[in-house]
């Protein structure tokens, strides 16, 4: 006997089960495919039959080897293949190939049919000719001049023709056909398989057809496998399957198949199965569910839409009060009030952890809090499509949610349990291709509510997950239908919330989250954040051109430049000139503070006299500029300061207060507009002339810091000293001298630069400036951000996005980790985010946050399934189950990470895992983590020989 | 022959192009009869289900010939009177179960909106009726089920949620759009039996589009063969396939594969049937 061609042995399938998302661990798996032993020989037709989720497909797609069996062996002409990499299936590519389902979606639009066909002879790394073509085109019946024709202007059936050329260009031994006859009429079909029976002989072609009909199966097909839920029922040629079925499935398929001739019994004829198909629906409810009864809540974005929905739904429900929070109060005038029920509006702006915490405290009787606050750019908030909108999104969105759930747990849990809706928004920024438009935040909100859901569930806090789908509201008009009523979403919501279902989940969502998940969530990250980054690279290239107007009191106009932080908003600092106008120097300087998070702006000082004025260092240079100062009017200029600072302070993305900092003759405005101007703070270097303006010193009406230099011509020691005597010792002024310096010395590429007093005076300007405008760096966001990307999405990119540039990260007890981006990203990728067990958690205990610092205490529990390379690297894994004290010190440069210290007690994971004998040895295993959740249990039993040496002593 | 119950005349319909969608269609259907409608796609089926609901695509215009629903004039009638009619004489069951209902709706909400509007019934009372009506069609986890959005319900469960929508109001008239197409093959023959039960004891007419002859000659009294949009034969289900008398349909039956034949080649249809039969209907 010859040997087949193809054969697969105990061949098994297992893909991640998208439906099921974790956060912590690997997903787990449904098995596709189980046990298949599969041959096929030279020149067989063989047919793979089944219905919908037989695993027929998924069969096919394994014997071409687009997808890699999880168990058994596959060979293919005595080679096994198995395992090979892509590269290594390539040789083998030219003699395998495939015609798929539906030509319509796998032939390129674009491209004309000859493009199509040319197509494998790439694989050989030749050039088809046109008389190739036009070869192939006759094999499938088609005229030669179709080559120029585009797919669109072919019939379905011509389509399929084409499928089938281009599958056999190569001449290939095997194909493989997945149901390529469905969709067709049956005359078309006829021509198909006619076609194919022909090519078959002609080529002596090995043929694998996959399809769901019987009984084309059974015109084509010499050999036939029968396939049920992925595994194969029976085999055998096909005469004998049809004739002679042993299986009892078998029969049921033939049997339900109608044949067109009456057949007044047929339909009553009992199915040899088990009768109707299953019609179960799988139980929803998870929990005892909420009691709604004299319940307090809390709704966000409580104005309109379905927000104001759950107000009037919640009244019939018999909830004692409501508050409706939202972002403008004013926004509440037509909000209809329902009887019965307390209604107390509350502003509340969930990007601003601020106003979030002040609600918290201000709603203390909360038990129910549903978050449906949401922007997206639709509803013309945002009129700008760029990363700063997609920002916004985000932190209103998902950030916003996450961080109401935070504040609000707590509260929820004093008032003795309750509940949470989360109502998952729609991000239209965060567009992703492969995601579809509405899916990308779904999926990572709906992740959120899952980690939040686990986290709150022993505290008595119901966590439902709502995604109510295109909802016919204002903003969802952009939306095709079906749409639902408001009001239903609403209902719905809360149906579940009572009856203790947690996920209120419909279709079109369903669908769009399962597409998102079915991605791999390193690409999804890689895009989202490719498409959240990319309007600051655009503003990066065209900085030079970004300028704000500023229009001045006395009717003028004139220009500033603008630099703003990476995500949009910040506070504002005026940056004033030095002689020269806005040059390098100056724009240097305020892309620099824009990094450190304000909206820095230039203005052009000089506009009275000469606009856009950019000077350089130069001999020549510096002449006009002295010129231009001459003339300069500090009054108008101070006017000018004002205007732009009004102006800035009127920007929707200039957040808090605005200050000035000055250089030169930049130093005394910056002095003057402390004492003449709106600023909040005001920062000068080695200004010039301010001793003249002393009188006006009294008028100083915001925080001043100066910096001298000690060889400063501009400033010689009499003026230094009449300055210092009238400012020192004042309550809010500081005066830094920098002895041995000359005048500029903070200008890179000035004769008088030096980097070490720059260093200081820089730290000193910022101290000054954090102090009045901050911005303060929310850094507990920045860490959840951190662990979002490290557990949740586990794309390391992302994760190491959230950090500087060379950070480190150290596990004390095993030091293991990674210094530097590459070696902490090998780490990273390989041996932590994929590399924890299953059931792997973290019950947070305290976190303590600093001005540069966030301090995290909590118990790492887990099953020891699996070695874990960065906490017990080396050890098989033991199956016990561990809980230990964990605790992570995490260090911040500006908003990103810059290193983590995490430590916890190696002894007692030892203890616990059994590779410790705790006898004699002062380690306490598992209790270390039960005391530190119950401090009342026993102390001091390791020490209880010295212990009791010091009973009775007096205390 | 009793009093039809859908009468069509002499129908007529082109489109936005002005090219013919239907030709001089007759057809008549009986109370209580199955009537099957075949062709390939193309042939004109689902415009006459459709013209039959009065819901035709706006492309589409009738152009002569009358259809008569119970005496009642539905050419050309006016949107209340469809409104009364629909659901409640006339019913759909449509193709693709899953486009057909709301995806962000629940069952219950959809099943009750026409007991709610068109029966008068209350929340409570269209939700015990919609219980009722999935038992009917075989659906024993009424709760779950109408708490339950379409994506978790099977292909063929769905199906049988709009078969129990159909038959909701007791219709005299059914119109069912290759209802089992979508399906696998031993669920199509559970929904196939599911409609004739319940065709039988509602005494339900059903207008059956198919382009399936075996589904055809499984459920359906009478048929009507179609051909670019005009009627080639129209029989009896046994006299269709004992003795098919026009070239067209013989050759549609011949290119059908059956696994009890398989010696048979199969035949696509020929040029010369085509062209004959065109020559036919324009004549």
């Amino acid at each position: 006997m010859t040997a087949p061609l193809i054969a697969a042995e105990g061949l098994g399938l297992s893909l991640p089960d998208l439906t099921q998302p974790r956060l912590f661990a690997p997903r787990p798996t449904i098995q596709i495919l189980d046990g298949i032993d599969f041959e096929m020989f030279k020149g067989e037709t063989v047919g793979i039959v089944g219905e919908s989720g037989s695993g027929k497909t998924s069969l096919g797609r394994c014997l071409v080897r687009l997808y890699e069996p999880t168990v058994g062996k596959l060979s293919f002409d005595g080679t096994d293949i198995t395992h090979d990499s892509r590269e290594a299936m390539r040789p083998l590519r030219r003699r395998m190939q495939m015609i798929f389902q539906d030509p319509q979606s796998s032939l390129n639009p674009r491209q004309k049919i000859r493009r199509i066909l040319e197509a494998p002879f790439d694989l050989l790394g030749t050039r088809a000719t046109q008389a190739q073509i036009s070869e192939l085109l006759a094999k499938v019946d088609l005229p030669a001049h179709f080559a120029e024709r585009y797919p669109h202007e072919l019939s379905g059936g011509q389509r399929q023709r084409v499928g089938i050329a281009r599958a056999i260009a190569l001449e290939p031994d095997f194909v493989l056909a997945d149901e390529i006859v469905s969709g067709l009429d049956v005359s078309t079909q006829a021509q198909i398989l006619d076609l194919l029976r022909g090519l078959k002989r002609d080529l002596g072609l090995s043929l694998a057809f996959i399809s769901h009909d019987l009984s084309v199966i059974r015109h084509i097909c010499d050999r036939v496998y029968v396939m049920k839920g992925g595994k194969v029922v029976e085999e055998g040629r096909s005469a004998r399957i049809f004739d002679a079925p042993t299986s009892a499935y078998t029969s049921e398929l033939i049997n339900a198949i109608p044949l067109p001739e009456p057949d007044e019994d047929w339909l009553e004829r009992p199915d040899m199965g088990s009768g109707d198909e299953d019609c179960k629906v799988k139980e929803k409810r998870e929990t005892k569910g909420m009691n709604l009864s004299g319940a307090v809540a809390l709704v966000t974005g409580a104005n309109r839409g379905i927000g104001s929905c759950f107000v009037e739904e919640l009244a019939t429900r018999g909830v004692s009060k409501v508050y409706v929070a939202v972002r403008d109060l004013d926004s509440l005038k037509d909000l209809r009030e329902p009887n019965g029920v307390d209604i107390v509006p509350l502003t509340l702006d969930v990007t601003k952890p601020s106003h979030i915490s002040a609600a918290a405290k201000a709603a203390s009787d909360v038990t129910l809090l549903i978050n449906n606050a949401g922007v997206n750019c639709m509803d013309r908030l945002l009129d700008a499509s760029d990363g700063d909108a997609a920002k916004l999104e985000m932190d209103t969105n998902y950030y916003g949610m996450v961080n109401m759930c935070r504040a609000f747990s707590p509260v929820i849990a004093d008032n003795g349990g309750g509940g949470i809706i989360n109502m998952l928004s729609i991000l239209a920024q965060v567009n992703l291709p492969i995601m579809g438009s509405l899916s990308a935040s779904k999926a990572a909100a709906y992740s959120a509510t899952q980690a939040i859901r686990a986290e709150l569930a022993d505290k008595g806090i119901e966590v439902v997950a709502v995604m109510p789908g295109a909802v016919d509201t204002d903003m969802s008009k952009d939306f095709s239908p079906p749409k639902m009523p408001p009001e239903e979403v609403a209902t719905d919501a809360l149906d579940g919330l009572e009856e203790g279902e947690w996920e209120v989940f419909p279709g079109e969502m369903a669908k769009g989250l399962k597409a998102g998940l079915s991605n791999d969530p390193m690409e999804i990250q890689k895009q989202m954040m490719a498409s959240l980054t990319s309007a600051p690279k655009t503003k990066g290239s065209t900085r030079r051109m970004k300028y704000l107007t500023v229009d001045t009191a006395d009717g003028g106009q004139f220009q500033a430049y603008i630099a703003r932080p990476e995500n949009g908003s910040g506070p504002g600092l005026v940056l004033l000139q030095e002689i020269f106008g806005i040059n390098d120097y100056m724009m240097d300087m305020a892309d620099h503070f824009a990094e450190e998070g304000y909206v820095a702006v230039v203005p052009d000082l000089f506009w009275r006299q000469e606009e856009d004025v950019n000077l350089g260092y130069s001999e020549e240079d510096f002449q006009k500029a002295f010129a231009l100062y001459q003339e300069f009017d500090v009054d108008k200029a101070m006017n000018d300061i004002q205007d732009t600072i009004t102006t800035l302070r009127d920007q929707r993305f200039v957040k808090g207060k605005v200050g000035t900092i000055g250089y030169c003759l930049g130093g005394l405005l910056a002095y003057l507009s402390a004492t003449r101007t709106t600023a909040d703070v005001a920062v000068g270097y080695y200004a010039v002339g301010v001793q003249d303006y002393l009188k006006e010193a009294k008028k100083i009406s915001c925080p001043l810091t100066l910096h001298f230099a000690g060889e400063d011509q501009f400033c010689p020691p009499e003026a230094r000293e009449a300055i210092y005597k009238q400012l020192e010792g004042k309550k809010d002024i500081s005066l830094y001298l920098y002895e041995g310096q000359d005048h500029a010395f903070a200008t890179p590429g000035r004769d008088h630069f030096d980097k070490p007093s720059t260093l200081m005076a820089y730290s000193r300007s910022l101290a000054t400036l954090r102090n009045v405008l901050g911005p303060v760096y929310d850094l507990e966001h920045l860490w959840d951000m951190h662990c979002y990307h490290e557990f949740a999405t586990r794309d390391v990119d992302a994760t190491m996005d959230t950090m500087v540039s060379e950070p480190y990260v150290n596990h004390i007890p095993t030091m293991t980790g990674g210094v530097g981006h590459d070696h902490l990203k090998r780490f990273y990728k390989y041996h932590f985010v994929d590399s924890n067990p299953e059931d792997t958690k973290l019950i947070p205990i305290s976190r303590t946050i600093g001005a540069d610092r966030l301090v995290d205490e909590m118990v790492f529990c887990f099953t020891h399934t699996r070695e874990i390379d960065w906490m017990l690297p080396g050890i098989e894994p033991t199956g016990k189950y561990v809980e230990v004290p964990l605790v992570a010190i995490v260090n911040f440069r500006g908003d990103k990470l810059y290193h983590e210290h995490i430590y916890w007690d190696q002894a007692s994971v030892l203890v616990q895992i059994g590779k410790i004998d705790e006898d004699g040895l002062p380690v306490a295993g598992g209790d270390t983590a039960k005391k530190l959740l119950d401090e009342t249990r026993p102390s001091n039993e390791l020490m209880a020989q010295n212990w009791k040496t010091s009973e009775g002593k007096p205390l | 022959m009793r009093r039809p119950l859908l009468d069509i005349e002499g129908l007529s319909a082109q489109n936005a192009a002005g090219q013919p969608v239907l030709r001089r269609v007759s057809l008549m259907m009986g109370p209580g009869e199955v009537h099957g409608l075949v062709g390939q796609s193309g042939a004109g089926k689902t415009s006459i289900a459709k013209a039959s609901l009065g819901i035709l695509p706006r492309a589409v215009t009738l152009t002569s010939g009358s259809i008569r629903f119970d005496g009642l004039e539905l050419a050309g009638a006016d949107k209340s009177t469809l409104d009364t009619l629909l659901g409640a004489d006339i019913a759909l069951i449509p193709q693709d179960p899953l486009t057909a209902l709301n995806p962000s709706r629940r069952i219950g909400a959809q099943l009750t909106d026409a007991l709610r509007l068109k029966a008068g019934l209350s929340r409570q009372a269209a939700l015990a009726k919609a219980a009722s009506l999935l038992e009917e069609v075989h659906l024993t986890d009424t709760v779950r089920i109408l708490r339950a959005y379409p994506h978790e319900l099977s292909g063929g469960m769905r199906q049988r949620v709009l078969i129990a929508s159909a038959f909701a109001l007791n219709p005299r008239l059914i119109i069912a759009d290759e209802p089992t197409s979508a399906l696998d093959v031993t669920v199509q023959k559970q929904i196939l039996r599911l409609i004739r039960r319940l065709q039988r004891d509602h005494e339900t007419a059903v207008l059956f589009v198919t382009h399936d002859l075996g589904v055809v000659a499984q459920i359906c009294d009478d048929v009507t063969v179609l051909f670019a949009g005009a009627v080639v034969e129209q029989t009896t289900v046994q006299s269709l396939f004992s003795q098919p008398v026009h070239a067209y349909t013989r050759a549609l039956i011949a290119a059908n594969p059956r696994y009890d034949q398989p010696g048979a080649s199969l035949r696509p249809i020929s040029e010369e049937v085509i062209e004959a039969t065109l020559k036919g209907i324009s004549a």
